[in-house]
């Protein structure tokens, strides 16, 4: 295939994919809800994180997830398990989520106004980058057994996160994984993101992150109309 | 798509040898009747080679 027939066809799949992501961005609005998209590669503790999150938060906002997997639907049953409504969404040779499927999840999930979608894609550094969902925010996980040099490799996906969580920080003392070097790489590809170092093992740096989530869910809900007031009797 | 293509080409080799042997009343009438039915396989096998690949929502 010629160069300007391949980008003209990338041009193409993400045109469409863009319609489709502006129209979950206006449903999002339209209902006040805060939507992430987490990303990272396979196994760097996006569910556990999640899990982590909502056993936390549940009580106090209206949570929801989308969980996007090649093959199986455990972790759905993983997030399910915390009592939060999840949906699995298999892409079978697929290697991210993209825009209309969320619509469809989204559409079935039917999440509450006001409340906060969390979305879990595909295990992969490479193509989530290129395909908005709709989201307000991409967060890249990145554990520190992945090494410090991954936001130098794979800059595309650091380039579009607006926060980045190292995440199982408490295996440090095993590693010899330079933290520092690494935020340093994130800010070379990135520098307007925000960096936080989380365990979701033991805990350590959770709140910062809760913090920052309930922030932006506070943030999007701000723009419903406050709820009616109840008749009078 | 490959599948379907391959089943399109025979189904019309088909057709071809059929209406060979016919006169012309009867050559329409079956070239009709076989086109409708290649029409709808190879329409089904696209969709159905399509579905096994896009995405599946388990809610
Ligand atoms: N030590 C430690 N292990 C962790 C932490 N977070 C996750 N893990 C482990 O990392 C492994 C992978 O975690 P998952 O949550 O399944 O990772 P994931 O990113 O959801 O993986 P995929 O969905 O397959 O891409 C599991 O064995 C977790 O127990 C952490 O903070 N510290
Ligand atoms: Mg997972």
């Amino acid at each position: 295939m010629s160069q300007t027939r391949l980008i003209q066809l990338e041009a193409d799949i993400l045109g469409k994919n863009n319609g489709y992501a502006q129209a979950n961005c206006a449903q999002f609005a339209r209902d006040g809800m805060f939507v992430l998209n987490l990303v990272s590669s396979p196994g760097s503790g996006k569910t556990t994180l999640l899990c982590k999150t909502l056993e936390a938060l549940k009580d106090t906002l209206d949570l929801a997830v989308i969980e996007g997997d090649q093959q199986t639907s455990a972790d759905a049953d993983r997030i399910r398990a915390t009592g939060v409504p999840a949906i699995q969404v298999n892409t079978g040779k697929g290697c991210h989520l993209d825009a209309h499927m969320v619509g469809h999840a989204v559409e079935s999930l039917k999440p509450a106004k006001g409340s906060v979608l969390l979305i879990e894609n595909v295990g992969n550094l490479v193509c989530p980058a290129g395909f908005d969902l709709g989201e307000a925010h991409k967060v890249a996980i990145l554990s520190v057994t992945e090494g410090e040099d991954k936001p130098l490799k794979y800059p595309d996906m650091f380039a579009a996160s607006d926060l980045v969580l190292l995440n199982k920080v408490d295996l440090l003392p095993h590693l010899d994984f330079d933290i520092e070097e690494a935020e340093a790489n994130v800010r070379r590809v990135n520098p307007r993101a925000r960096v936080l170092r989380v365990s979701a093992r033991s805990g350590e740096g959770m709140e910062a992150w809760m913090q920052w989530l309930k922030g932006g869910a506070m943030m999007a809900s701000a723009t419903l109309p406050a709820t009616a007031p109840l008749a009078a009797e | 798509m490959r599948t379907a293509t391959i089943t399109t080409i025979i189904m019309a080799m088909g057709i071809i040898i059929t209406t060979m042997t016919m006169t012309t009343i009867r050559r329409m009438i079956i070239t009709m009747i076989t086109g409708a039915i290649t029409t709808t396989v190879s329409m089904a096998i696209c969709t159905m080679v399509r579905g096994r690949r896009g995405p599946r929502f388990r809610a």
